[in-house]
């Protein structure tokens, strides 16, 4: 669940892992988060640690408490949609540059990447 | 929290004393059983008095065996393992020696009482003689000052019975000052200690007798001098004694 | 808010050797910190020191402003690395000592957590495997609202799986009042749950630092940090 390597701050983990809980749809807009204890106990981190990761979503929009009951992911959809473009973004750039080192040119990654998705699609049918 | 102690350590010990004080008591039934049936003749009379020689001996192992047990129970409660459980609990030192000396003296006041009614109850008769005996004795030396020496007496015996106990818990004490040799560092405790008081006692007593010319030939002096003086002197060693005890465990306790 | 922990120009010697040499450590409140060094480095002796089971050579030790004392042990919890609970005494009895002398011991929980581990308070402590005697304190200890844990080699002896169950009641106990320090030298197991570590060597503190500034600041884990700092 919460795969935390050793080497990298704890806190930006915990912010990526986030990240891609309200991409994914795990956290849907307007969903109400665990306390931060019980977010920490889940991912065997320190509390301090998870307030940092959530303190900090919360500063870029896409936390927000409510005084009285709690944390909150963003309802607007705006934001959300701009998280998944981001994500989406960095997915591509990696992988570009990976196939890149691999030695292959642009339009070559471009006709393979069609091929591939038209054959799966196929299969599907 | 005192209280609280207490109630813990007589939870402790009881499991383990309460047996032994029933096999006394077991022990004196039988015996009083195997006398009054009176069918055991020639040959067979041994078991009546084997069984008479076993209850005297388990007489004195009761009282042996609280001591040491009492000794053993301060050692293994607050300086081995459980020292850590006892001392980080939020309770002055001197409340746990006061916890341990208390019921210390309980069960053994309650060894003395059962060695002493059991004996009446096994031995009537016997135990009845030699008290009137003990007492014409003393009334014909002492007149009225009889039942006051009795009540020094058992003072004096009360009060080197705290004292024996005490002297075991500064020795434990003593030993856990150090790192290694723990139990040669308590036994030269014990007997440094021992020895001196003995020692002043002797000198004391000695320093008396200078004073008082006849004091050895004079039994009546017994109940003027001698006594009030062991009384005040067991009382001093006392307070010496559990006042280093209460010292080393509050200001110099070396948990290992 | 005041400290829980100071510790000033602490010193411990003894005979033949020097256990703690001039530490100088402030502990704040709310954090969860790791105690870290190889054997005979020292660590035992300073929670010994903090639970006034051993008294300083120099030097001062305070929690929350106090010397070591029945007032401080009242809001110390202390989790040592050996077995303390009387062989004699069944769960239960260890549970009804620990309500009669802690006032903030919390009875419901540790009924909880004994529950949660399958662990039956009819139980004698003598019929009990090690890693289960350890449980059972660990639950004692951890069931009372105390302002400072102290808890020397709190995973040393469990499986895995028991591990995370304890990392996770240390986690769930948190507030930001209390502190834990946290006594192991299976560092790479509990960095996550740690605020900042301290490593110790020979009786000195060589380092007291955060866990996610040593991260970014060198791209190590602290578990990394430590085998190059404490080659042998």
């Amino acid at each position: 669940m919460w795969e935390l390597d050793s080497e990298r701050p704890v806190y930006i983990q915990l912010i990526e892992k986030l990240k891609a809980d309200i991409i994914s749809g795990y956290y849907k807009p307007g969903d109400k988060l665990p306390s931060v204890r019980e977010l920490a106990a889940q991912a065997l981190v320190n509390p301090n640690t998870m307030q940092k990761a959530l303190s900090e979503l919360e500063r870029t929009g896409l936390i927000y408490t409510h005084r009285t009951s709690g944390r909150f992911i963003t309802s607007d959809e705006s934001i959300i949609r701009k998280l998944k473009e981001e994500a989406a973004v960095e997915q591509v750039r990696e992988f570009t540059s990976s196939m890149k080192q691999l030695g292959f040119k642009l339009d070559q990654i471009i006709e393979l990447v069609a091929k591939l998705l038209k054959d799966e699609g196929n299969q599907e049918v | 929290m005192l209280g609280k102690l207490i109630k813990h350590e007589f939870k402790a010990t009881t499991r383990l004393l309460l047996p032994i004080y029933l096999i006394l008591i077991a022990l004196a039934l039988i015996c009083k059983l195997v006398h009054s049936l009176d069918i055991f003749k020639g040959i067979l009379s041994l078991i009546p008095a084997t069984i008479k020689i076993v209850y005297v001996i388990s007489i004195f192992a009761s009282l042996v065996i609280t001591v040491i047990f009492a000794v053993m129970r301060f050692y293994k409660n607050l300086v081995s393992d459980e020292g850590y459980l006892m001392f980080t609990l939020p309770v002055k030192a001197s409340n746990l020696i006061n916890s341990k000396l208390l019921v210390s003296v309980c069960w053994l006041l309650l060894n003395a009482a059962l060695v002493f009614l059991t004996y009446l109850f096994v031995f009537p008769g016997q135990t009845k003689d030699i008290i009137k005996a003990l007492l014409s004795i003393v009334e014909t030396e002492f007149g009225s000052r009889s039942s006051f020496l009795i009540t020094e007496f058992a003072i004096v015996m009360l009060i080197s019975l705290v004292d024996t106990i005490l002297l075991f818990y500064v020795s434990i004490a003593v030993g856990q000052l150090f790192n290694r040799h723990k139990i040669a560092f308590s036994a030269a405790a014990y007997i440094g200690i021992y020895s001196v008081y003995q020692f002043i006692a002797a000198i004391i007593l000695l320093i008396i007798s200078f004073i008082n010319n006849d004091l050895m030939f004079n039994i009546a002096s017994l109940s003027r001098i001698i006594f009030p003086f062991f009384i005040f002197f067991y009382l001093a060693l006392a307070v010496v004694l559990y006042t280093a005890t209460n010292y080393i465990f509050s200001k110099r306790l070396n948990l290992e | 808010m005041r400290a829980i922990l100071e510790c000033r120009t602490l010193n411990k010697k003894y005979a033949n050797l020097v256990a703690l040499n001039n530490v100088n450590l402030t502990i704040e409140r709310g954090k969860i910190i790791g105690l870290l060094g190889p054997n005979g480095s020292g660590k035992t002796t300073l929670i010994k020191l903090i639970n006034g089971l051993l008294v300083p050579s120099s030097g001062e030790i305070l929690i929350d402003g106090k010397k070591p004392g029945p007032e401080t042990k009242r809001i110390v919890s202390y989790l040592p690395e050996r077995t303390y609970l009387p062989d004699w005494m069944k769960v239960a009895d260890a549970i009804s000592f620990f309500e009669d002398f802690y006032s903030d011991f919390d009875k419901g929980k540790c009924m909880d957590m004994l529950k949660r581990l399958n662990l039956n308070p009819g139980m004698r402590l003598k019929n009990l495997s090690k890693g289960t005697k350890e449980k059972v304190q660990l639950i004692l200890v951890m069931s009372r609202q105390a302002d400072l844990y102290c808890l020397d080699e709190p995973i040393g002896g469990v499986d895995p799986a028991a591990r995370d169950y304890i990392l996770n009641t240390i986690i769930s106990n948190y507030n930001e009042n209390a502190s834990v320090i946290i006594s192991t030298h299976l560092i790479a197991d509990i960095e996550k749950v740690l605020d900042e570590f301290i490593f110790i060597k020979d009786g000195n503190i060589t380092v007291h630092a955060s866990v996610d500034d040593v991260r970014s600041r060198e791209g190590k884990s602290i578990d990394t940090l430590f085998r190059e700092v404490f080659r042998c």
